[in-house]
């Protein structure tokens, strides 16, 4: 493999496990805190994506287009858990079958609105040129999703770790009923976490339009793939998803250029052999 | 100030408190006892909101309980210490304060704050950076009543705080418990060691099955050998 190839490689690769890593902290964090395996994850960055795809179409620029398919997605997110979720707090298996069947109304929904041709979308004009070191060849828009990531992560930590929010929500993952006999309205937290995970989930979307495209199905593949990366990381972990989500972004990128049909197959090992060394996961902690 | 009345509850279809009546008057300390599985804990529980009871009425102040949730429980002034102090292991000693913190709106001049809190267990102020579970098991126990004094409690429910400490700790812990008293906290205390209740507690309850066999002073069931053994195994 020339050097070349190389570079562009390991950068998408890396800009992949952003992408990853974007979805994968909402579904931990949700996981994490409110025990649901929100299996509509997929299906709000597949909405975000479109939806980034219309408001471009309606001469808005990327980044406009950006935020607003964010913001919407939260909102939706907000709607999703005061309406359905909050129903069936604490009965698990009922929420799950919920959320699996929420991402079958909004995938259809979404074939429906935007139809099931592929679509794709125009990386920004400000980012479309390459950065050239001897015979390394970047993209920008690559490099900025991996700036954005890195930036994501960063705030994240400093969210969980220095603030009195990032505490309630590290001890409701912990132990939300303590949390709540501590007069915490457990409620609010919920919804908060569930909105925030939605607006990520988005803003992978958004961001991964120009890499990935839209298309049928998309919204599947991204939520196994964010669970794989959810699993080796550890269940509530962010700093577990980013690590986990790179790897696997890494793996898949240059999975398929060395063994190209074996690629999906490894990430699972991957996965396997994790679960075999830590279940808990790389930053999850015991399970006593 | 807390009052109980026939109050019943389930942990599933088992039938756990049968119809539990009791009062803990302000600013007194009252303790319940009895052997494992006798509901005690259950009592805790359903007061702090944890559990909902079926039938009965749970009065705190005047405001009827039966029906809120844990957080508006606590709201009205109901300070929680469980048992296994259930310290927030991914928490800093300061964090597990900090994160509980809410301003005392009642009675400003005598708020608990960090600093408060500090003063009274200063183990805690020189560990503040360790988690929250480096601590030993009695400065655990103080860091649970210290996170449950945070949120400017009137009333504190407190489940075994003797359980799994060293005597010489369990002594502390009562003295803390006397403090507190004098400070104005009515208090709630679920107990298994019997000497401790029976030095910090203005009043005894028993409980057997389900319900409140007995009730007396201190004094009153040191000397009745025959109670003592019936319902304590003592």
């Amino acid at each position: 493999m020339s050097l070349s190839i190389f570079s562009v490689q390991l950068l998408t690769g890396l800009a992949y496990g952003m992408l990853y890593f974007m979805i994968a902290a909402g579904l931990t964090i949700i996981l994490g805190v409110m025990n649901i395996v929100n299996l509509a994850h997929g299906t709000l960055f597949l909405l975000g994506s479109y939806m980034a795809f219309t408001f471009m179409n309606q001469q808005f620029s990327f980044w406009i287009a950006l935020l607003l398919s964010v913001a919407v997605t939260a909102v939706i997110g907000i709607i999703i858990e005061k309406l359905f979720i909050r129903q069936i707090y604490g009965k698990e298996l009922e929420q799950v079958l919920l959320t699996f069947g929420l991402a079958f109304v909004i995938a259809d929904t979404a074939k429906w609105i935007w139809g099931t041709e592929p679509q794709t979308m125009a990386v920004p004009a400000l980012l479309d040129s390459s950065i050239s070191i001897g015979p390394m060849v970047f993209p920008f828009y690559r490099l900025f999703v991996v700036l954005i990531g890195c930036l994501l992560a960063l705030l994240l930590w400093y969210f969980e770790s220095k603030t009195r929010i990032g505490a309630i929500i590290r001890a409701g993952v912990d132990d939300r009923a303590m949390v709540s006999a501590l007069g915490i309205n457990v409620g609010v937290v919920f919804t908060g976490v569930f909105a925030f995970g939605a607006g990520l989930a988005a803003l992978s979307g958004v961001l991964g339009g120009p890499l990935i495209g839209m298309y049928t199905g998309m919204e599947s593949d991204i939520l196994v793939t964010s669970l794989i990366v959810v699993v080796i990381g550890g269940l509530g972990s962010w700093k577990g998803s980013f690590i986990g989500a790179i790897l696997i972004g890494l793996i898949e990128t240059f999975g398929k250029i060395w063994f190209p049909s074996l690629s999906m197959l490894i990430v699972f090992l991957l996965m396997v052999v994790v679960l075999i060394i830590r279940p808990q996961g790389l930053f999850g902690r015991e399970v006593a | 100030m807390l009052e109980l009345q026939n109050v019943h509850s389930y942990y599933g279809t088992s039938h756990i408190l049968q119809g539990v009546s009791f009062s803990v008057p302000s600013k007194k300390c009252v303790a319940l006892l009895g052997r494992n599985g006798a509901g005690k804990s259950t009592t805790i529980h359903t007061i702090a909101g944890l559990l909902k009871p079926r039938r009965g009425k749970i009065q705190f102040k005047e405001r009827q309980l039966n029906n809120l949730l844990p957080h508006q429980i606590s709201c009205l002034g109901i300070g929680f210490v469980p048992q296994g102090r259930r310290i927030f292991p991914s928490l800093t000693i300061r964090e597990n304060l900090t994160m509980a913190a809410r301003k005392n709106l009642i009675d400003r001049n005598n708020n608990w704050d960090l600093e408060r809190v500090y003063e009274l267990f200063p183990v805690l102020k020189e560990r503040e950076k360790n988690m929250g579970t480096e601590l030993s098991g009695g400065q655990q126990q103080m860091l649970a009543i210290g996170r449950a004094l945070m949120t400017n409690p009137s009333f504190l429910l407190m489940d075994e705080p003797s359980e799994g400490l060293a005597p010489v700790i369990i002594d502390q812990v009562g003295d803390i418990v006397v403090k507190l008293k004098q400070e104005g906290l009515s208090i709630l205390m679920v107990e298994q060691n019997i000497s401790l209740a029976c030095k910090v507690a203005d009043e005894i309850l028993i409980m057997n099955k389900g319900t409140i066999v007995w009730q007396g002073s201190p004094d009153e069931l040191m000397k009745n050998n025959e109670i003592q053994h019936k319902y304590l195994g003592v």
